[in-house]
């Protein structure tokens, strides 16, 4: 009897079948479009923030400017096409005289005419001077101050950095007893895995992965070049969509709806963004299972990082019975409160 | 298999098809439960999807799944959905029982049995060797292939085989490694 020929056959045995199969890509595509969505709305939200963040830092920043009445810099500077025009445009507000001006407009000379306006501001034009840094900035060439573009190359790299599978080099290291500590002790000394093990994770491995294009984000990109306007955090898009609604304990949940599990597995909170409904539900046992008959409802389930796909169970005795859709069954809740 | 292009979300579709089976097995021969083969197999694909990357190859491809299968099980060891399960979920599958009333012959039966020792003989082994052990019996990967797909070094890949082996041979005596 040769090992690899019923080794292989046993294997076989547990492959997954059709349907398992079929559940399983159902479930990625669901998650998938499940974290498109949460992505959409979470950039729209903080876009519109964004959006008003800075309107509001502009408002500021002109306010005094327009309290006072006084033109900007650039106007003033626009203003003053010529020394004389300066000169007479100040003369009366400071008392300030500047015969010197006239002459130096006329001169073919090598200062330039906003260091001799520069000059002009530190020589005596008191409320309305400049202070010391917009002269600095008026001197320097257009490059100076401005923060450098990240390189498209950079780009690429902190694209790359934010793999979320790269996540797991930290577990790894949290772990107890690492298989390649275990490792470590397979091999003659100073062969140490972890030593010299040039990649840890799965994006490490010998043939480096390539990203296609620096600039490309590792997530599925979710279009948000239509969000400027301030402050509209619903979505026309999203109120397209058809959402399969269900309620369950007086709460209408759509199929947008989502649920927190705590890290004792002992509350549950379910929460849908777009109807607003909220519910709070303790476990109530691990070993009632569902009535025949039940309603059910598909919505996500987070454990801290971790989420899955979720298959509620609900009746109209205020009980909800959780199954992950691969058929895990986590308990029944009652609900406790809800809002 | 249809010639998939190198690009991750391209080829989205085709590569679940093609690989989620090999991904299922392998998480199931370090976890030795389904549901939890299930679970390691959907998040897999979801990294894969998220990660978006273009392969150089379809080995490279190969074996960054195989990568990111390994190192999904390690986490849910310690995850709260491994520590938290119901004891008896009552929506399991079919049971090791039921499964062998449907081998009606002898022969068949004969041959069920076996085949399940071999299984319960390899699920005995540690998770690591259990993995070189898959990898190499059922995927026909060689030594530098599991070495650059696991990122174990190829003398240790050799010694857990090795190991594997002997550990095996007295539950499995009729059998020739």
């Amino acid at each position: 009897m040769d090992f690899r020929e019923e080794y292989k056959k046993a294997a076989e045995e547990f492959s997954p079948g059709s349907e398992a199969l079929e559940r399983m890509k159902t479930n990625v595509r669901g998650r998938i479009s499940s974290q498109k969505k949460s992505l959409g709305k979470i950039s729209r939200t903080w876009g519109a923030v964004a959006a008003c963040a800075v309107i509001t830092v502009s408002a500021i920043a002109l306010a005094p400017l327009m309290k006072r009445g006084l033109p900007t810099k650039n106007a003033m500077m626009q203003d003053c096409d010529s020394a004389a025009a300066c000169a007479e445009s100040y003369n009366g507000a400071s008392g300030f005289t500047a015969p010197s001006f006239a002459e130096n407009a006329n001169e073919p000379s090598d200062n330039g005419i906003i260091n001799d306006n520069a000059d002009m501001f530190h020589d005596g034009l008191s409320g309305i001077e400049p202070t010391e840094k917009e002269c600095a900035v008026e001197n320097q060439p257009d490059d100076m101050g401005l923060p450098e573009a990240p390189s498209a190359s950079n780009a690429g790299v902190g694209a790359g950095r934010d793999d979320p599978a790269t996540e797991e080099i930290d577990e790894a290291a949290d772990e107890p007893a690492t298989e390649e500590n275990e490792i470590a002790e397979d091999t003659v000394a100073g062969e140490s895995d972890d030593a010299e093990d040039p990649y840890k994770d799965e994006n490490d491995i010998p043939d480096t992965p390539v990203t296609e294009e620096s600039d490309e984000p590792d997530l599925p990109v979710v279009d948000e070049t239509e969000e400027s306007d301030c402050p509209v955090v619903e979505e026309t898009e999203e109120e397209s969509e058809v959402y399969l609604n269900y309620s369950f304990l007086g709460e209408d949940f759509t199929e947008s709806a989502e649920a927190w599990i705590s890290e004792d597995f002992s509350r549950l909170t379910v929460h849908d963004s777009f109807t607003g409904a909220h519910c709070e539900f303790a476990l109530y046992s691990t070993e009632e299972y569902p009535p025949f008959g039940t309603d059910t409802a598909t919505m996500l389930l987070f454990s801290g990082d971790d989420s899955r796909l979720c298959t509620v169970l609900y009746n109209d005795k205020n009980r909800i019975y959780i199954t992950t859709t691969n058929g895990r069954y986590l308990g029944a809740f009652d609900r406790v409160s809800a809002e | 298999m249809d010639a998939m292009t190198l690009k991750a979300v391209d080829s989205f579709e085709q590569a679940m098809e093609f690989y989620m089976p090999m991904v299922y097995r392998i998480a199931f021969a370090r976890l030795g439960s389904a549901d939890d083969a299930e679970d390691i197999t959907q998040e897999v694909f979801l990294r894969y999807y998220k990660a978006d990357m273009l392969y150089e190859s379809e080995e490279h491809r190969k074996a960054w799944l195989i990568r990111c299968t390994i190192n999904c099980t390690k986490t849910l060891f310690g995850s709260a959905w491994f520590r938290h399960r119901a004891a008896d979920t009552g929506l399991e599958n079919m049971t090791e029982e039921e499964q062998l009333q449907h081998d009606t012959t002898a022969e068949a039966a004969e041959n069920a049995l076996r085949r399940q020792s071999v299984l319960d003989a390899v699920m005995k082994l540690p998770e690591k060797y259990r993995t070189v052990i898959h990898l190499f019996y059922f995927e026909d990967m060689s030594v530098a292939d599991i070495s650059a797909a696991t990122g174990i070094k190829e003398t240790t890949v050799k010694s857990q085989l090795s190991r594997a082996r002997d550990m095996l041979k007295p539950m499995l005596k009729e059998v020739d490694f």
